[in-house]
């Protein structure tokens, strides 16, 4: 399987990285817009990453993120196996 | 200003041979017009092989055409600062069947008509078509590398 099918779309197959920022964001009562500005990511971006979207994550990203919810890379990153590994 | 006038003049360029090509390759059809240039420039080879040539030269005008106009739907991606997209991949993959059918087809003539010329053109096709054909692998690279990078936040 490749990461574009992974991620794209063919059949079920779903990231094995999930990004849990909605939870987060409601937990700490942030709107996108607000986050956006915060972490100094444009909204469009800021939809892709909370929409599982995204292909990878900078590091500086995550800190930025992680520093306007107060909050652990854990916290908003969720590993789930895989529906179609063995 | 330099970078502008060389994509001004490559446009310019390209538009210049498509039409043209398409009217040189439609003026093949008119009766009599090649056999009269022909005559024109002392030109007195080709003879009862005439029509097969005039179909031969036909058939790859057309196919020069089609390559011009994939090269101008590529350029017009340039041009909007979006050329990595997959349908410049398409393109190049077409560009270079249409050159390996061209040498093909010259090929064909070379055993009506044996020219060098048209042999080393065969040549030149066969490298064409393989050199687009591998740009077209590397161009997919290209727009897989962009897409990711494009998701990565």
């Amino acid at each position: 399987m490749t990461d574009s099918e992974r991620t794209f779309g063919k059949g079920k197959k779903i990231m094995a990285i999930i990004i849990n920022l909605d939870v987060m964001m409601a937990k700490r009562k942030v709107g996108l817009t607000e986050l956006a500005k915060e972490v100094d990511i444009t909204l469009a971006n800021l939809s892709i990453l909370k929409n599982n979207k995204a292909k990878a994550v900078r590091f500086s990203t995550l800190e930025a993120v992680c520093k306007a919810l107060q909050c652990q890379p854990g916290d908003i990153l969720e590993y789930v196996e895989d529906e179609n590994s063995t | 200003m330099k970078k502008e006038t060389v994509i001004i003049f490559t446009k310019f360029l390209l538009d210049f041979m498509y039409f043209a090509g398409i009217v040189v390759t439609v003026l093949l059809l008119v009766p009599g017009l090649v056999e009269r240039v022909m005559a024109f420039f002392d030109f007195h080879d080709f003879e009862g092989r005439y029509t097969e040539i005039l179909v031969i030269y036909f058939v790859l005008g057309i196919l020069a055409v089609l390559i011009l106009g994939e090269l101008r739907k590529m350029f017009r991606t340039v041009l909007k600062e979006d050329c990595f997209v997959k349908d410049n991949v398409v393109s190049l993959q077409r560009m270079g069947t249409y050159s390996f059918i061209i040498a093909v087809i010259c090929m064909l003539r070379t055993v009506l008509y044996l020219t060098i010329a048209m042999l080393v053109l065969v040549l030149v096709f066969v490298i064409a078509g393989l050199f687009s054909k591998v740009l077209a692998f590397v161009f997919d690279r290209a727009v897989e590398y962009k897409l990711e990078n494009d998701l990565t936040i």
